[in-house]
C-alpha cells in the first residue's frame, strides 16, 4: 500500500503534472496562433463569418484552459494530499523509533545521566518564576502602612468606638493636651482638682477644709439662679449621684465614668445637706461662693405654682 | 429575418460579458487554489522539519547507545 502510494507520488510528481503543465503551455502556443489568424482574417472581408468562428474559437479556448486548470489543480491536490499521509506515517515511524529509544535507556539506566540536563533547564524556568514573586512582593509594603495605622490609630480609634471607654480616653487626651499646652492656660487661678484616686467622702472633706475662694463671682451668676434645675447627674455605677456633675475620674472601682457633659454653663446644684463641690479647674464655672452667703434656692419644685391665667 | 443592429450589438456585448465573467472565474479559482496549496506546502514543510529533528536526535541517541 506505502508502495503504491510512492509510485503514485513518484508517478505525480515526475509525468502527470509535468506532462499536464506542458499540454497548458501548448495550448497557450495555439491560442495565440489561433488569435493571430483571427486578427487577420478579421481585416479582410466577410467579417461577420469570420467574428462567428472568432467567438467559437474563444468559447473552445477558454473552456479548453479551464479544463487544464481543473486537471493541474487536482493533480497538484492528490499529490499535496500523497505527500501529507507519507510525512504522517514517517512521523509515525519515528514516535515509534524515540519511544524505541526511551525504552531502551530506561533499560540500561541511561536516564539517570540525562537528569542534570533536565534539571538545569528546570532551574532556569524556577529563576524566572522566583524574580516574578518577588516582583509581586511589594504586598509587604502595605503591611508597613498597617503598622504605621496602628501607631497613629491612638487618636483615630477612640473616634471610630461609640462606647463610654473611648469617649473618656479622648477627652483624657484633650484635658492632658490642652494642661500641657503653654499657649492655652486654664481659666482662673483655681488649683488642680483632686486626684481621681480619692473616694466620694474624702472629697468632701476636703471640700469642707479648703478655704473659700476669695475672687469675684463671674457676671453669669445671676444668670445661673434663673436657668432651669440641673439636669440629672452623670451615671456612675458605685458613687451616688452627687449634686453637681464631678469632674469625672478616669476610674472610680475600676469603672470609667463618662465624661461631663459639654454644656458649661451649668444650672445651680440642687439643694442638699452636702457643701457645694469644689469647681472643675478646666471648666468656666465661678468659684464657690463664700461661707458667709445665704443657703441656695429651694428646689424648683418647691416654690408654690405659678397663678392660672385669666 | 435580419435581425436589428442594436439587438446583434447587444448579443455580442453578452458573448463578451460571459467571456469575461468566466475568465473572472477562472483567476478567482486560481487564487484561491494558490493560498490552499500554500498552506498545505506550509503545513507539510512544518511536519518535515519536526521530523528532520526528531531523526537528528534519534540518530545521535543511536550513537551513544551504540558507543
Amino acid at each position: 500500500m506505502t508502495q503504491d502510494q510512492t509510485l503514485d507520488i513518484n508517478v505525480y510528481s515526475q509525468t502527470t503534472i509535468p506532462n499536464s503543465l506542458n499540454e497548458l503551455m501548448d495550448n497557450h502556443g495555439k491560442l495565440q496562433q489561433i488569435s493571430q489568424y483571427c486578427k487577420g482574417a478579421y481585416a479582410g472581408a466577410e467579417t461577420a463569418n469570420i467574428y462567428d468562428q472568432t467567438q467559437s474559437y474563444a468559447k473552445n479556448a477558454l473552456m479548453n484552459v479551464a479544463y487544464h486548470i481543473q486537471n493541474i489543480g487536482t493533480h497538484l491536490t492528490t499529490l499535496l494530499q500523497l505527500q501529507a499521509s507519507e510525512v504522517e506515517k514517517i512521523d509515525l515511524k519515528v514516535k515509534y523509533l524515540n519511544q524505541r529509544v526511551e525504552m531502551i535507556h530506561e533499560s540500561t539506566g541511561v536516564n539517570v545521566f540525562k537528569a542534570p540536563t533536565a534539571a538545569k533547564q528546570y532551574k532556569s524556568t524556577l529563576k524566572d518564576r522566583q524574580i516574578e514573586v518577588e516582583d509581586i512582593r511589594p504586598p509587604a509594603k502595605f503591611v508597613r502602612k498597617q503598622v504605621a495605622y496602628s501607631i497613629g490609630g491612638d487618636g483615630i480609634a477612640p473616634n471610630n468606638n461609640s462606647n463610654g471607654g473611648g469617649a473618656s480616653l479622648s477627652h483624657s487626651q484633650q484635658l492632658s493636651h490642652s494642661s500641657s499646652a503653654p499657649s492655652s492656660p486654664p481659666i482662673g487661678s483655681t488649683p488642680p482638682p483632686p486626684p481621681p484616686s480619692l473616694s466620694s467622702s474624702q472629697q468632701h472633706q476636703q471640700q469642707q477644709h479648703s478655704p473659700p475662694y476669695q475672687t469675684p463671682p463671674p457676671p453669669g451668676v445671676s444668670k445661673r439662679t434663673s436657668m432651669a434645675p440641673p439636669p440629672p447627674a452623670p451615671h456612675s455605677l458605685d458613687v451616688p449621684a452627687p449634686p453637681r456633675p464631678v469632674r469625672p475620674t478616669p476610674t472610680q472601682n475600676g469603672h470609667a465614668i463618662p465624661p461631663p457633659p459639654s454644656n458649661f454653663d451649668l444650672p445651680p446644684p440642687p439643694p442638699s445637706n452636702f457643701p457645694p463641690p469644689p469647681p472643675p479647674s478646666n471648666f468656666d464655672l465661678p468659684p464657690p461662693p463664700p461661707s458667709n452667703f445665704p443657703p441656695p434656692p429651694p428646689p424648683m419644685f418647691d416654690f408654690p405654682p405659678p397663678p392660672p391665667p385669666n | 429575418m435580419t435581425k436589428a443592429p442594436i439587438q446583434k450589438d447587444w448579443e455580442e456585448r453578452e458573448f463578451i460579458e460571459s467571456v469575461t465573467l468566466n475568465i473572472q472565474k477562472i483567476i478567482d479559482f486560481l487564487n484561491k487554489f494558490e493560498l490552499s496549496t500554500r498552506n498545505k506546502l506550509a503545513t507539510v514543510n512544518e511536519k518535515i522539519l519536526t521530523l528532520e529533528r526528531q531523526v537528528d536526535y534519534l540518530e545521535a541517541s543511536f550513537k551513544t547507545v551504540s558507543e
